[in-house]
């Protein structure tokens, strides 16, 4: 063991004095001037890791150089891979892509950093409708707005979701006693994925809240109906062969329009103490990545709409969705701490 | 008709002979990513998916369905010949593979889990193009009830791996597995489990560093723990299964293997038991190769009608029924992928990714959008399987020299793998720690006599029996009866695990009579010529 | 490891078991009141009334369930060891001497020790450190591999030069590889 020790301390030594004798002397160019990594906190294949991949890609185009995405996934609300941006350098060579449900980050775990700490770069999202299974809509009735709120036996019905996220407070803001009142039965799932396909299926869930972009090929092969945008206005789902009305929840729980509008949306975000010249850099690289026609078109599949916000603007826009989420959830029980010790304003 | 298109696409692509190159050039690279200790199917698929970004469409599916098909095959050669599994679909196939490995029959098995990994993957494909709706509306109708089910029926299997000691030692280590798999987000309740306050314990133990650190790290102390270190790994002794026996028949079977496909005809229904089983579980949204081969493990360990050769490192239908199901489970695993839009397994889940990048929307309408993706895909794979075949000989002999490297060079290298494979999968540091102190564990575990392979398979379903056992009762409001009424899925469920609870707990008492059983497998396998090789 | 000693080593892994899962039990009827870990005095009795109404959601049901089941494995696990003789009497020095110099015990302390050094020391130390030498992509993980390697490689090796030498250009060369092919070739970030 002695032997072994030794060997490893005279080459620490060594290795190092020759290295650093070379470390001397670099000095810095322009940013970006090596190649940049993004972390997406979230697995692949969702909406963040899809828009986070495209905006990346594109952007790397502008900024010359490449962007490596990678997946850290676990924790509440992608915490991990957020908290894994923070604590790297700040000089705009790890990005975090986010959506809007790492905002509960500060309520729901020991990390303290709320939007105010953060710079958002908002790509875009799509609308939040609640959808019923197409089986279970013709056999209770239920395929309307109208007929759902008139319907007696609520709380026989059962939604799907995510508990904690976005659709979560939207769906918890209209069966919760506090808001919408609707007794319907939540069912939790791992990923919105998942949730939809039980709502398909049928068996374990008949409702749905989820964005129009992943439940859309459900909808055009008739599996499920969209009955009510999750936000004050109406909303018209195109797809290529027919055009369906869908009606405002507010028509029928005109109660939780304080609360909204409360929506998607996905982009990336960088610590707010980064380098003015870094960010001005990021900024024009996005707004050239977001008028790209691929982009555009990659949106229009996705059913979504396209923000292009960055600075102040989007900075107001996650301000607003924090503060929404958190006090929801935290009225819910959902938290462990209170978005008040967090600094985190009331709606 | 369905078969008609396949054979059309089939040519369509290998008109292009780029095409055959990049599957070619991929499946090589897919064999080696997943024999590489540490390195898996998923992270492969991942990697090529960020770097084929730029690439023309038709050029990045080839390369990831080449990667995929070569990576869960890639996995079993590493379990084979150093018992630390590539892959964890791989886990399975090493409880036997390296006790062929030990006999120096390496090559032989290797060979032998290629015919497995090609047949398996030829069933999955024709199961995709031939009944991929019909699987995919029966795959709906599994509800939490059934996944919880399934998940017990998984767990039960900890009695039944071969263990060189008492039977308890497995469903231990499953408990514990279990356990471990509590910790971290729940995501019924939305409520931190088990991490006291430390926010990388809250991300939950990741199943590929806690795999690693269990197979690897033990291997690499065993090997350098032993005297002579600097001899070659193969022919190290000592070992617990090595007999002299063994050894004698070592050099009978050595002197001529029989061809490999000879083998698996003679393991025909064991073949066509696993390949269902792995189209079926990987065509489960969710469940993966992994339970696939698992599950396949079992079932043809209940049904042998050897079961005296299990454990001795002659028992083909051992490494031959994980095999064919873990590839049997690509094509299952595509299927919910493509009709559903919702993965099959977590190296489907990163294709999803891909799909996407690419503006490939899969779904219910996928069919009616773009009739034939299905079919290109499906041809993609079979291509990718020729190209198994192929590079499966090349790299047989090769690879399985890798046991002349002697444990000072080959050990410190697996380390340093293992600590890579795993930091890069989710570039977490805690991964690391989870290697490092996984690894010691499963070293200690393993001298108790404890397999890591129940740990793993409890790790694997943890999450799925929690979150659907709940999720069935919140959807039934509580009340339990459910699970035999739900349907005539889970009532057959309910009967099966019924049967194997029975079968494994009444006939005899836990502790002693276990023992004497093992003593009677022991005694059968040394006797003199009780055993004789088996072809 | 013998038949008898492998009794004695399960009897005082059964101890540990059996405290391990009650430990896990508690923790679990903890998880079970108050779910989000927040301050005894912050929950509200409303909340763990529902709790009990709706116990089948709790996330600590399983893990109850499932450390009730290791303690009887564990129990069962005690009483094989106790019935083929196995006690306690083997916790005496000598003993216990005996151990800490066996060459097996000994490796697996210096390969562990040996890989959190790597893992924890070199890798982190040498990122600091090297940061700014941009030979390859990944040089302060080549340096920190090349270390461990050879340390390695020395460690558990034959005390000749000719071994020395091989180990030597194995260590380089292969982490020369590891660290082009997955830092360059395939753009992974290195630790």
């Amino acid at each position: 063991m002695n032997r072994m020790m030794k060997c490893t301390m005279m080459l620490v030594i060594a290795v190092l004095a020759v290295s650093a004798v070379f470390a001397e002397g670099q000095a810095e160019v322009a940013y970006p001037e090596r190649d940049i990594t993004c972390i997406i906190p979230f697995g692949q294949g969702g909406g963040t890791d899809v828009w986070a991949r495209k905006v990346m890609g594109s952007m790397a185009k502008d900024l010359k150089v490449s962007i490596t995405t990678t997946n850290v996934t676990g924790g509440s609300a992608g915490s991990i891979g957020i908290s894994q941006v923070w604590n790297s350098p700040h000089d705009g060579y790890v990005l975090a892509a986010t959506s809007e449900t790492p905002l509960t980050i500060p309520v729901t775990t020991p990390i303290t950093q709320t939007s105010k700490d953060w710079d958002y770069f908002i790509a875009g999202g799509s609308p939040g409708l609640l959808c019923v299974n197409s089986v279970t809509a013709a056999k209770l009735g239920i395929d309307t707005l109208d007929k759902l709120a008139a319907y007696g036996n609520k709380a026989s019905l059962k939604i799907a979701g995510t508990t904690g996220g976005l659709w979560f407070a939207l769906a918890s803001l209209v069966s919760e006693k506090n808001y919408g009142n609707w007794p319907l039965t939540w069912v939790s799932y791992a990923g919105s994925g998942p949730a939809i396909l039980a709502t398909v299926g049928g068996i374990d869930a008949d409702l749905v809240v989820a964005s129009a972009g992943e439940v859309k090929d459900y909808v055009r092969a008739g599996q499920l109906i969209p009955i009510a945008h999750m936000s004050p206005d109406g909303y018209t789902f195109k797809t290529d062969a027919k055009s369906i009305d869908v009606p405002a929840i507010t028509k029928v729980i005109p109660g939780i329009a304080k609360y909204l509008p409360l929506q998607q949306w996905l982009g990336f975000k960088v610590p707010s103490d980064t380098p003015a010249d870094v960010k001005a850099r990021l900024t024009s690289a996005f707004k050239v990545a977001m008028a790209d026609p691929d982009m555009v078109k990659f949106a229009s599949d996705q059913i979504a709409v396209i923000y292009n916000k960055s600075g102040v603007e989007a900075k107001t826009m996650a301000q607003k969705s924090e503060s929404n989420l958190c006090w929801i959830l935290f009225d819910l029980g959902k938290t462990t701490y209170s978005p008040a010790e967090r600094g985190i304003a009331k709606p | 008709m369905e078969l008609l298109y396949l054979i059309e696409e089939f040519f369509k692509i290998v008109m292009d002979p780029m095409v055959v190159l990049v599957i070619f050039g991929a499946t090589a690279l897919g064999t080696i990513i997943g024999a590489l200790p540490g390195l898996t199917a998923t992270m492969g698929i991942a990697l090529l998916t960020g770097l084929t970004y730029k690439v023309p469409v038709n050029y990045t599916f080839a390369i990831l369905m080449g990667i995929y098909v070569g990576g869960i095959y890639g996995g079993s050669i590493s379990a084979i010949l150093l018992n630390i599994p590539g892959t964890a679909s791989a886990a399975a196939t090493a409880i036997e593979g390296n006790l062929f490995a030990k006999r120096g029959k390496a090559a032989l098995a290797i060979k032998v889990t290629r015919s497995a990994s090609i047949i398996g993957t030829l069933v999955g494909v024709l199961a995709l193009a031939l009944i991929a709706p019909q699987l995919s509306r029966i795959a709906l109708q599994f509800s939490a009830v059934e996944y919880f089910l399934l998940a017990v029926f998984g767990v039960l299997m900890c009695g039944s791996i071969v263990t060189s000691d008492l039977t308890i030692k497995g469903w231990i280590g499953g408990l514990l597995g279990l356990c471990v798999a509590f910790i971290g987000y729940d995501v019924i309740s939305g409520a931190p489990r088990f991490d006291f306050g430390n926010i990388n314990l809250s991300g939950g133990i990741s199943l590929i560093p806690a795999m690693i650190g269990f197979y690897a790290i033990p291997e690499v102390i065993k090997a350098l723990a032993r005297d002579g270190a600097d001899a070659p790994a193969m022919d190290m002794e000592g070992s617990v299964t090595e007999s002299p026996e063994a050894l004698a028949s070592k050099s009978v079977a050595g002197g001529k293997d029989p061809g490999s496909f000879a083998i698996a005809l003679k393991n025909i229904p064991v073949i066509i038991r696993s390949a269902l089983i792995g189209v079926g579980i990987g065509a489960l949204p969710g469940v993966g190769e992994d339970v696939a081969a698992w599950i396949a493990y079992d079932n043809a360990r209940k049904t042998s009608k050897r079961k005296d050769e299990w454990g001795t490192g002659e028992c083909y239908e051992a490494i031959i029924a994980p095999e064919v199901a873990n590839n049997a489970a690509i094509g299952g695993a595509t299927i919910p992928l493509l009709t559903l839009a919702v993965p099959g397994s977590p190296p489907a889940a990163v294709l999803l990714g891909a799909f996407m990048i690419h503006n490939i929307r899969p779904g219910p309408m996928i069919m009616v959008d773009s009739p034939r993706f299905i079919f290109y895909i499906a041809a993609l794979i079979l291509v990718a399987v020729v190209a198994l075949w192929v590079v499966g000989i090349l790299l047989a002999r090769p690879m399985s020299s890798i046991l002349k490297i002697p444990s000072v060079f080959l050990m410190p290298i697996i380390a340093v793998l293992s600590i890579v494979g795993a930091y890069a999968l989710n570039l977490k540091r805690f991964d690391i720690f989870v290697v490092v102190l996984f690894g010691a564990i499963g070293y200690i575990l393993d001298k108790m006599k404890y397999s890591a392979a129940p740990i793993v398979l409890g790790i694997i379903l943890g999450t799925m029996i929690d979150e659907n056992f709940r999720r069935a009762l919140i959807v039934n409001k509580g009340d339990p009866s459910f699970f035999v009424t739900n349907s005539w899925i889970s009532l057959v469920f309910v009967v099966i695990i019924a049967y194997v609870i029975i079968k494994q707990m009444v006939p005899r008492q836990l502790g002693s009579r276990v023992n004497l059983k093992n003593l009677r497998g022991f005694l059968a396998a040394r006797r003199p010529g009780g055993t004789p090789p088996r072809p | 490891m013998e038949k008898s000693t492998l009794r004695r080593a399960d009897l005082l892994f059964s101890i540990a078991l059996i405290l391990g899962s009650l430990w896990f039990m508690i923790q679990s009827i903890k998880l079970f009141l108050n779910p989000f870990g927040r301050k005894w005095e912050a929950v509200p009795a409303e909340a763990v009334k529902e709790t009990l109404t709706f116990w089948y959601k709790s996330p600590a049901l399983m893990p109850f369930f499932v450390s009730l089941l290791v303690l009887l494995c564990s129990v069962m696990l005690f009483h094989v060891a106790m019935k083929s003789g196995a006690r306690l009497d083997f916790i005496k020095k000598d003993k216990i001497a005996a151990f800490l110099k066996n060459r097996e015990f000994q490796s697996f302390v210096v390969i562990t020790l040996l890989l959190c050094v790597y893992a924890f020391v070199l890798i982190p130390v040498c990122g600091k450190l090297l940061v700014r030498i941009r030979i390859i992509r990944g040089f302060p993980f080549f340096v920190a591999t090349f270390i461990y390697l050879l340390s390695m490689m020395l460690a558990f090796g034959h005390r000749k030069l000719g071994h020395a030498v091989r180990s030597l250009l194995v260590s380089f060369l292969v982490s020369g590889i590891v660290t082009y092919a997955f830092g360059t070739l395939a753009k992974i970030p290195l630790p």
